[in-house]
């Protein structure tokens, strides 16, 4: 044991996610009320019926929610970086950032007044 | 609040700029709220956003014109603030106001019910300010493509037109090309050279015996990529099919005014950056592009019909001789570049102002000929100062377009460019013709249709009578525009 | 280390980008694709000129020319959209109604 000591760690990390995964497991499989019929017991796959031909014609509605995805994961990028070295900075760098997000989220706001975020 | 001290100086020289910023976000929400009850409404969001729009643009041009900071680089020398960027910015913000009075009649007859185009219009007038403000090849490309990005959208804008949707992919692949060659140029100069802010540059290159082929080659790129946005030839292939197939009024906005930007950049890169590569770089790279874009604006513009491509072409011949004013590397240079950019501005608001009138007017999805047939007996003033307009353009006295040809002219002479200001007479000879052509048009051919009369709306008529006033009454007054000129010139300088 | 083998790489690599988008014949979809892989070139020499210089502003450029990617690539695509619903094929052969 004394050989694999710096390896506690991991350990105590494989015996958490370990408890983690049986509770959240467990509590479903115990708790919930199970009403199964077709619909639900079938397979997913976005809305589409999976054992069918692949070449639909494709939903712009996926390619809206990409590319706001994209947009707000851009946002997310520049967010790694700061916060790495926001203790050397002064208090600017914080307003600075919080700047940024609060223009992107009017951007969200606006997103979500005309209606893209909608699925229908 | 002790970041208030560090940098409070940069916010006070900054205020357009951040108050273009905090509009943008405003009337985003404005419209977009308001946007909902509007379609519940049946009522018209367009007139609000134009006054908001023109309210924003005058108050802005008033913090540019009282902005207390004088000459000094800012914001860690990313962006400067001199005598340039203020004239610079002054006569963008016209320009866009120009614009807007325009746009609101043409929406209502062109039926377009989008308010999010005058936001793209303010988007446009920041990304503008902030590309002449800048002094650093990062915020350089970040403010072009700002700008870019907003241009590819506003080509592409009509929905249902297959005009508009192929002037937009083409503008789009082919600026999307221009910027990454302006990204590479700059890797080569960040190479070369270790920095990218054109101060350091300029000290760095000032007594430079020795240049690596890096240098040189990622010059040639930054320019290319710049002239391309310009429209100059070689890089030319772009502007008449964008210029036609666009909305008209977008076409008015890309004629007007990224032009002023992107030479203030050109001037900055090429005058105080790499000043010394003058006699080895500058002076044939300029002289090539200009000469080159004089020769096919005129062989090109002959065999035209369409009258939106023979504009576009006009402008490729009037880079042309910017370039060359360029090329002569004198203080008298750049005088006569900053006049020749207000003067090609004015009149070619005058002129996409009444290609807007026809647009609006004809019921063809492409304007020939055989639209602007028949212009004297319909609107006899109109007619008259088109035809004054063209004179301007086409160089002949003693209208704002001769002055501003002559100082060209003077600065090639000056600086011993002979052979190249005789081709340059020569090919403006060539091109008058096109121009008169329009104008033989107008007067004396006879139409097969009934003419189909309509007014002038109030915000072209505001746009025709600045703009044709100071063109044509020019040589009563000319001391403004020449004392400005100078000024801005010896303040590039030094 | 000599940085001017990484050079030669991305150099290659916006040769080949800006050469995919002038070459191409078919699909627009290739052209911006290729427009991506010459951005990435670029960002690339960024880095390598970052490293051999001891300079972090390559570094940040790097960053800011990711973020122009990622918006220009989202334009481009909705360009794309509006083209395809218009004309109905992708194929840049057939983009020629503004020829004079």
């Amino acid at each position: 044991m004394f050989f694999l000591k710096e390896y506690y760690p991991v350990l105590i990390f494989l015996g958490f996610s370990l408890a983690l995964a049986g509770v959240i497991f467990g509590a479903s499989f115990i708790l919930a009320v199970s009403d199964a019929d077709t619909e639900k017991l079938s397979s997913y796959e976005c809305g589409f019926d999976p054992y069918e031909d692949a070449r639909n014609a494709f939903d712009v509605r996926f390619y809206l929610v990409a590319i706001l995805f994209l947009l707000f994961d851009i946002e997310t990028i520049f967010l790694f970086p700061w916060s790495v070295s926001l203790s050397q900075l002064p208090s600017i760098g914080y307003w600075s950032m919080l700047d940024f997000l609060f223009e992107l989220v009017v951007g969200f706001i606006y997103a979500w007044q005309i209606g893209s975020l909608d699925w229908e | 609040m002790k970041f208030a001290l560090i940098f409070q100086n940069d916010t006070v020289a900054f205020l357009p700029e951040l108050f273009l910023a905090i509009s943008i976000l405003v009337v985003l929400l404005h419209g977009s709220f308001l946007g909902v009850t509007a379609a519940s409404l049946h009522s018209y969001l367009t007139p609000s956003m134009v006054r908001l729009t023109s309210g924003t643009l005058f108050l802005s041009l008033l913090l540019v014109i009282n902005n207390p900071v004088e000459s000094q680089t800012l914001w860690n020398a990313i962006f400067i603030a001199d005598y340039l960027s203020t004239w610079a910015k002054f006569i963008i913000f016209i320009g866009l106001l120009f614009c807007v009075s325009v746009s609101e009649s043409y929406m209502f007859s062109a039926r377009f019910r989008a308010y999010e185009f005058f936001v793209f219009i303010l988007g446009i007038a920041l990304s503008l300010c902030l590309l002449i403000s800048s002094y650093d090849l990062l915020s350089i490309y970040l403010s072009m493509e700002f700008l870019s990005l907003i241009f590819y959208v506003l080509a592409a804008w009509k929905k249902n037109s297959y005009f508009s949707a192929e002037a937009g992919l083409k503008y789009f692949i082919l600026g999307s090309v221009a910027s990454i060659f302006f990204l590479f140029g700059s890797s080569l100069i960040y190479f070369s050279l270790g920095t990218t802010n054109l101060a350091s540059l300029a000290l760095l290159t000032e007594n430079l015996s020795v240049s690596s082929a890096f240098i040189y080659f990622g010059l040639v790129c930054i320019v290319s990529a710049l002239l391309f946005k310009l429209g100059a030839a070689p890089y030319h292939m772009w502007i008449a099919d964008v210029y036609e197939g666009a909305p008209t009024l977008v076409s008015l906005i890309f004629a007007l005014v990224p032009k002023v930007a992107f030479f203030v950049v050109v001037l900055r890169i090429a005058f105080t950056s790499f000043w010394s590569l003058f006699p080895t770089l500058w002076e044939d790279f300029f002289c090539i592009c200009g000469l080159l874009s004089l020769f096919i604006g005129c062989l090109c513009g002959l065999g035209e019909t369409k009258i939106k491509r023979i504009l576009a072409f006009s402008s490729v011949g009037h880079v042309g001789f910017l370039c060359l004013g360029l090329a002569s590397g004198s203080i008298e240079g750049i005088q006569a570049v900053l006049f020749y950019l207000v003067f090609y501005m004015l009149t070619a608001a005058f002129l996409w102002v009444y290609v807007l009138h026809l647009d609006l007017t004809s019921n063809s999805s492409l304007l020939t000929f055989a639209d602007a047939i028949g212009l004297v007996r319909s609107n006899p003033f109109l007619g008259f100062g088109v035809v004054l307009m063209i004179f301007s353009l086409a160089g002949i006295p003693p209208f704002g377009g001769f002055f501003a040809k002559l100082n060209i002219f003077i600065g090639l002479v000056d600086s011993s460019f002979f052979i190249v200001a005789i081709f340059a007479v020569l090919t403006s000879v060539i091109s008058a013709f096109y121009y008169i052509r329009l104008i033989k048009i107008f007067y004396f051919e006879k139409n097969n249709n009934w003419f189909f009369f309509a007014p002038l709306t109030k915000g072209a008529s505001i746009v025709l009578v600045l703009s044709g006033l100071i063109i044509i009454f020019f040589m009563l007054s000319p001391n403004l525009f020449y004392l400005l000129s100078y000024k801005v010139g010896l303040g590039l300088f030094f | 280390m000599d940085f001017i083998h990484f050079f030669f790489v991305s150099t290659l690599l916006f040769v080949i980008g800006v050469g995919g988008v002038i070459l191409n014949r078919t699909n627009i979809v290739v052209v911006l694709m290729s427009l991506e892989l010459a951005l990435l070139s670029v960002s690339l020499n960024f880095i390598i000129f970052s490293a051999c210089l001891g300079d972090l502003t390559g570094q940040i450029f790097a960053i800011f020319i990711l973020v122009i990617a990622a918006c220009e690539s989202s334009i481009g695509l909705a360009i794309i959209l509006v083209y395809f619903r218009v004309r109905g094929s992708i194929r840049i052969d057939q983009a020629s109604l503004l020829k004079s």
